[in-house]
């Protein structure tokens, strides 16, 4: 299986842009666009059961995913399940050693889109070296590898700084640290405490990075630093990582197990 | 802020002189550094002069000679519109110095990253508590928790005021405020608290069996005197000082409750695993005592095992624990002594607590063994009091066979001194007490004593010298039967607890003239004894009655095994004469007499006698004769059988008790022709004698045991396949020399006994089972025959030795045809030394009108052959 990637984002962006929320308190003019819901996973079921294998696939193993990562994903329902609240679950678990098992889904072989609008409502996880994300990787990605086939990150957090999340794309020539990313934070609250929707609004042109409908950044091709590679499918993947570059290690203070609660993920395209 | 922090404790609160409100914040922060590495003890808010209601307190703060931002969370700012407490620290030193520590930029803020605080009890936990009714348990662990901005949790403990409790069954249990439960019924409840709007971490789950199970009575009142008794819990008596009746030791499970029963105070221990008392200032001296008493009350079942048990310490001269004078002993009371559900007194004799080499300083005593639940009253250390609190008892004996010395009960022999001056310490103190209107012998000061008849008295026809005699203080005691110069000591159990009674044999003083009794003594004191006396007498058994009141046992033996010659339990020869004149003594007065309506055959004024049968009897096919015979004054008495003019006498044992059975072999009767049996004669007698009888008869005894064969097993045939009925239920035959077959106990396959054959050269024993199943048992139907089989190692078959089993299908009885053979087994000489079951089934014969036989037999063949078998659990069924 080839590894795939989630690179980690240029460290020094951290504290330096934690105030951007507070200068932007005005109303927003938001382009119109039409959408149309063409997938969506609720997650209703009941307790225990794992996502609609129609819609997901897991992500097993360990290794580090290229990001020297601590977790093994496993499908166990400790780690991938629905809550029976309408609701997917996917939980960091710390057990002997320490070691760390985790869940990682994908949509991968099962849906794929170019462009639309791609959104998830998720109460994230929290604690120094817990990484939840919301993401996405060209379809294309067993042809041309990373990070040629591209990929966008709705969402990934780093669970010591709770109220920042960022949006990136990785492309060739704009990947791992030299990605195009950006932070958003919290004026007041934290992602963990609270639902938010993370979305991105992506055509032929631009990626739009939103959250709670509040647009932080957008990424065109001109901001891209070598060959915009997202005019072709992607598919999506949730998971909880725990350690790696991104977010370094977990501490004996991590509070466990963390999980992360999404209500769903929808799918629009433009009319 | 600088706060200096010398080799003392230190602590300190900053309070503002009016309420502040905080409600807008979240938390409390503040910048932090010391001198070296140290830890700060508590660091909080909340705590002002006025009160600590909603303290927060962030405790053993580790802080280092950096400064690093400290964030304590504000569980519920909303409760905090008036607080003054806004900074305590209490701390110690580091390693035994001081050190300083500087607090900085300490603010309440509204951090926007703090996650919100989580409530905490019982650590998080769900802890599970066993409780009954009346019990109160307070929640702890009472914490809040916050997700910092770094992301990890800062915990702070926190005070009951922030957290608003409740039971999920309010009808088991309450909780208040304070987050204390109250147990008020059984069932199921869950305790759990929330911190704001949301719900706390951790819970107290309570399972209340309801009301403690206890004694609904108040336990039996002590009547001993105050005097006799060192009390450590008793509501009748002045109770020495206790230091605790719970020390709490390690691994103690128990608690203890003082509650009251009807009034009366009782203990109770619960979860008793054993329970430490201790009563060591001061120490208790029981030297003077005999006896721990305590009365206990247990709702636990008491099976066989269930124990109580005693420990007394004695903490020796230094009064103290250690010191290597310490001594103790454990007793414990087994379950034939307890009792569930009722109060029980237990007294157990010091003298029992044997590793005690003391008991001047006792000091502690354990409750232990295995009644968890437990209520105790009325423990005290008591002696048996000097003076006996009640009378003697009352004599029984018939007075006609009394001869009375000293005793209300009968009348005594006249002139007897009880005190004569023997020159003994107690002479001028000896009395003549009254105990509840009966009057006793008191003998104080005693060192040795003696009474002295007004002249000598003939106690030979007596059986026996009783006596009451009491002393809870002796130490030895004898009592002397004198007919001077003879005299002889017998040694009396001393102390008593109570009035102790004896009756001793007149033969245990020896060398005494019994027809010349004088006097009495008693020794064994120092002069500083009390002994007390009452009815001293000579009495015997009484004369049994010359003529039985009660009949002869009824005889039991199948009528088909009898020849009876005098029983109301069968038909008798016909024409026998019970009283032949053949000169006797008592021919005018024999005769019969009917006891409860049983013809008994009586024979008053007897030197002998003659039974006469009506004509000879052939008593061959018998093997006894049965005999009841009863004469409580006859010295010898013989039965003879007589076949003119042979005759073999039979020695029976008298004077009776009452009836005596016997079984007389005929074998007894050497020389009689037992085809031609025609009198009995008895003799032994004088002239004075009176002997009775009754069931003479002759029996046949097949069985070969007492028992009786049980009906075979349902749906099968043979009777006793087991062996066990010990009652002749197998033929065991056993033809030749060294050959035998027996029934034999120490070998089986389940059960107690088997089958054992032994063979030998030209041998055929074996057991058999003949004409079962008769009318049952169809022709021309297949059955089954089953049993166990084994060798005896020690005497293999072989050498020519095999195995034969056979069933025979029989034709009527008497009908002249023949049994037809049915082999199962034909000379198998393989028999394993371990026990195999052999299955075989046969087919009857047309003909089984007498039912079907079963052989099984062990052949010997050469004159070398050997050979053991044993047989059990034989069966024979349809198949």
């Amino acid at each position: 299986m080839k590894t795939q990637i989630k690179t980690a984002l240029f460290a020094s962006l951290g504290l330096s842009l934690l105030l951007m929320g507070c200068e932007i308190d005005a109303v927003q003019t938001l382009p119109e666009r039409n959408w149309e819901l063409v997938w969506s996973d609720e997650f209703e079921g009941p307790a225990g059961a794992a996502p609609d294998p129609t819609n997901w696939t897991y992500d097993l193993g360990g290794g580090g995913w290229g990001n020297e990562e601590f977790q093994v994903y496993t499908n166990n329902p400790q780690n991938v399940a629905l809550d029976g609240n309408g609701q997917l679950v996917i939980t960091a678990i710390r057990t002997a050693g320490p070691n760390y098992t985790s869940g990682r889904i994908k949509s991968k072989g099962l849906f794929e889109q170019q462009y639309g609008r791609f959104e998830a409502r998720i109460k994230t996880p929290t604690g120094p070296g817990i990484w939840p994300a919301f993401w996405m990787l060209g379809s294309n990605i067993d042809a041309v590898n990373w990070p040629n086939c591209g990929e966008i990150d709705i969402m990934e957090q780093r669970g010591q700084q709770s109220a920042i999340t960022y949006g990136s794309v990785h492309g060739p020539g704009y990947s791992g640290g030299n990605a195009l990313t950006k932070p958003y934070g919290l004026r007041d609250g934290r992602f963990d405490t609270d639902f938010y929707v993370y979305a991105v609004e992506w055509g032929a042109d631009y990626i739009d990075f939103f959250v709670d409908g509040f647009l932080y950044k957008r990424v065109t091709p001109e901001d891209a630093t070598g060959e915009w590679v997202f005019n072709q499918p992607f598919f999506m993947l949730l998971n909880v990582a725990v350690g790696g570059t991104f977010v370094g290690f977990p501490t004996s203070e991590t509070p466990f197990p963390q999980s992360m609660y999404i209500d769903y993920v929808r799918v629009y395209k433009q009319r | 802020m600088p706060i200096a922090h010398r080799a003392l404790f230190a602590g300190g609160m900053f309070f503002s002189r009016s309420g502040r409100d905080l409600s807008g914040y979240n938390s409390l922060s503040f910048y932090i550094r010391a001198s070296q590495p140290a830890t700060i003890g508590e660091v909080g808010f909340g705590v002002s002069p006025e009160g600590n209601k909603f303290q927060v307190t962030l405790p053993n703060l580790a802080v280092n000679t950096n400064w690093q931002k400290i964030i304590l969370p504000i569980p519920d700012a909303s409760r905090l519109l008036g607080e003054k407490g806004l900074l305590y620290y209490a701390a110690g030193p580091e390693n035994g110095r001081g050190f300083t520590f500087w607090i900085d930029e300490v603010r309440f803020e509204k951090l926007s990253e703090l996650g919100s605080p989580i409530g905490i009890i019982e650590g998080g936990q769900e802890e599970e508590v066993d409780a009954e009714t009346g019990d109160r348990f307070l929640i702890e662990g009472l914490q809040a928790k916050a997700i910092l901005p770094t992301g990890v949790n800062q915990t702070v403990n926190i005070t009951p005021n922030y957290l608003t409790f409740s039971s999920s069954n309010p009808t088991v249990a309450g909780v208040d405020d304070k987050g204390e439960v109250s147990i008020i019924d059984a069932g199921t409840t869950t305790i759990t608290a929330k911190l704001g709007e949301n719900a706390a971490e951790g819970s107290l789950k309570l399972t209340s069996v309801g009301a403690p199970v206890g004694p609904t009575e108040v336990a039996p009142t002590p009547v001993l005197d105050p005097a006799d008794v060192i009390s450590l819990f008793s509501d009748e008596y002045t109770n020495v000082p206790v230091d605790t009746w719970n020390a709490r030791y390690l691994f103690s499970t128990v608690d203890e409750f003082f509650i009251e029963v009807e009034g009366d105070n009782v203990i109770r221990y619960r979860d008793l695993n054993f329970v430490g008392i201790e009563f060591r200032t001061p120490t208790v001296n029981a030297s003077s005592m005999t006896t721990f008493h305590i009365d206990i009350w247990t709702p636990d079942p008491i099976t066989a095992g269930t124990e109580f048990k005693v420990l007394l310490t004695d903490l020796g001269a230094n009064g103290q624990f250690g010191g290597g004078d310490d001594s103790q002993h454990e007793v414990t009371i087994t379950s034939a002594n307890l009792s569930s559900g009722n109060w029980v007194g237990i007294d157990i004799p010091l003298s029992a607590f044997t590793g005690l080499a003391s008991r001047a300083h006792l000091g502690q005593m354990v409750l232990s063994g295995s009644l968890p639940n437990l209520y105790i009253d009325n423990v005290y250390f008591y002696r048996n009091p000097v003076t006996p609190p009640t009378a003697a008892p009352v004599p029984t004996e018939p007075a006609q066979d009394v001869l009375s010395i000293y005793s209300d009960t009968y009348t005594n022999v006249a002139g007897t001194d009880f005190n004569p001056n023997w020159g003994q310490s107690g002479f001028t103190t000896a009395s003549e007490i009254t105990i509840a209107g009966n009057n006793t012998r008191s003998y104080p000061n005693f060192n040795y004593q003696g009474i002295q008849l007004a002249g000598v008295q003939d106690v030979s026809s007596y059986g026996f010298l009783h006596l009451d005699y009491y002393s809870t203080n002796a130490t030895a005691l004898n009592v002397f039967l004198i007919s001077p110069p003879n005299e002889t000591p017998y040694a009396l159990p001393v102390p008593t607890s109570g009035w102790n009674s004896v009756d001793i044999p007149l033969s245990a003083f020896a060398g005494v003239n019994l027809s010349q009794v004088l006097q009495f003594k008693f020794d064994g004191g120092n002069g500083a004894q009390n002994i007390f006396l009452d009815n001293i007498y000579f009495w015997r058994s009484p004369a049994p009655p010359t003529v039985p009141i009660v009949a002869a046992p009824v005889p039991t033996r199948p009528a088909e095994d009898v020849l009876s010659v005098f029983s109301d339990s069968y038909t008798n020869v016909a024409g026998t004469d019970f009283n032949p004149n053949w000169g006797q003594s008592g021919f005018t007065t024999a005769g019969q007499i009917s006891i409860g309506g049983n013809n008994t055959l009586a024979y008053p004024n007897f030197n002998y006698q003659g039974n006469q049968l009506g004509s000879a009897q052939d008593v061959s096919e018998y093997q006894f004769l049965h005999l009841d015979f009863y004469s409580v004054d006859a010295t010898t008495l013989n039965v003879f059988l007589i076949s003119p003019p042979n005759e073999t006498p039979f020695s029976l044992n008298v004077p009776t008790a009452g009836w005596s059975s016997i079984d007389i072999p005929l074998s007894a009767f050497a020389g009689v022709d037992l085809t031609q049996v025609l009198q009995f004669k008895y003799d032994g007698g004088d002239g004075t004698k009176n002997i009775y009888l009754d069931n003479i008869y002759f029996f046949k005894d097949e069985g070969g045991g007492g028992g009786s064969c049980p009906a075979p097993p349902a749906g099968e045939f043979i009777v006793d396949g087991g062996f066990e009925a010990n009652a002749g239920c197998w033929e065991l035959f056993n033809f030749q020399a060294g050959t035998s077959a027996t029934i034999v106990t120490n070998v089986n396959n389940g059960g107690t006994n088997s089958a054992r054959i032994k063979t030998a050269q030209g041998g055929n024993p074996g057991i058999k089972q003949t004409r079962f199943g008769v009318g049952v048992i169809q022709p021309n139907t297949v059955y089954e025959v089953k049993f166990d089989i084994r060798s005896d190692a020690a005497d293999p078959v072989a050498n020519g030795s095999i195995l034969n089993a056979f069933t025979f299908s029989e034709a009527a009885e008497g009908s002249g045809q023949g049994a037809i053979q049915h082999p199962l087994v034909q000379g198998d000489a393989n028999v394993p030394s371990t026990w195999t079951t052999r299955t075989y089934t046969f087919t009857t014969a047309a003909n089984v009108a007498g039912g079907v036989s079963l052989l099984i037999e062990l052949i010997g063949g050469g004159p070398t052959t050997t050979g053991t078998i044993f047989i059990d659990n034989v069966s024979l069924r349809a198949q």
